[in-house]
């Protein structure tokens, strides 16, 4: 391994994951996306990067339960992995080095 | 909201998806491509809210989901060409003189061909040669033939 760094999007999906929670599937993760950040961001580009993230051990995913609306099919809830939280957190505290000194940034 | 109960997702765009996504990933895309429709009707016409479910259907089709498809058929070719691309490289290290020899061999020759070209398409080029007595007449002459010239021109 080279190292496991987070795309942008990629910590964007992630960081939506944890909010959700047990509602964390994929159109629930582009409305709360949109809601959040006003950002419209297409159904597959959420799947596709679930699925990566999945392959790299940062999210994990089981089968929830199935609803009327989606025609009896079942949803697949994501939730984070160890290995992904401490790497989202990883990420905040280096961004945090590199904020602490700019202070023409101001808060 | 009722008047848009019975509009349902177009049948062609779910087999669709249906022909080629991988199996064990379909039934969530369906199932939430299902629920976006649903929250497409409330926001948009039911023509409007299909036609965005044929397009993000059409967006699936894409590497990232492709790709786990042809994950169990893949192919060993790329193992047989790593292969051979390592035993190679060994055989190399292994007997670096010959390897030396054949590689210097090889550029000098190239090189040598390189310039052969360079000297001979030179050679062969014409000149175009205006004879500033005459307005009318040039000259278009070989390179071989350019001091030949002169001496007729000096003449």
């Amino acid at each position: 391994m080279k190292g496991n760094y987070l795309g942008e999007f990629e910590e964007l999906v992630m960081l939506t994951c944890a909010l959700l929670k047990e509602e964390a599937y994929g159109i629930n993760i582009v409305e709360q996306i949109k809601e959040k950040t006003g950002r419209n961001v297409n159904l597959s580009a959420v799947h596709v990067t679930l699925y990566r993230l999945e392959d790299k051990g940062m999210v994990r995913s089981n089968m929830g339960g199935a609803t009327a609306q989606r025609g009896g099919r079942r949803k697949r809830i994501f939730e984070l992995t160890n290995l992904g939280i401490n790497l989202l957190k990883d990420a905040k505290s280096n961004r945090e080095q590199f904020w602490k000194v700019i202070p023409e940034f101001g808060t | 909201m009722d008047g848009k109960q019975h509009i349902s997702p177009p049948k062609l765009a779910v087999k669709f998806i249906e022909w080629f996504c991988p199996e064990r990933l379909q039934e969530t895309i369906i199932g939430d491509l299902f629920e976006q429709f649903d929250l497409n009707l409330e926001r948009h016409t039911g023509s409007r809210a299909r036609l965005l479910f044929i397009y993000n259907a059409i967006r699936f089709y894409r590497y990232g989901i492709l790709k786990r498809k042809q994950q169990r058929q893949k192919s060993n070719s790329i193992a047989m060409f790593r292969n051979y691309f390592k035993t190679s490289i060994r055989n190399l290290i292994k007997q670096k003189f010959y390897f030396l020899l054949n590689t210097l061999g090889l550029s000098i020759g190239i090189a040598a061909c390189l310039l052969c070209y360079l000297h001979l398409s030179y050679s062969n080029s014409r000149l175009r040669i205006i004879l500033h007595d005459s307005d009318e007449m040039d000259a278009i002459v070989s390179r071989e033939k350019v001091q030949d010239f002169k001496h007729w021109l000096d003449r």
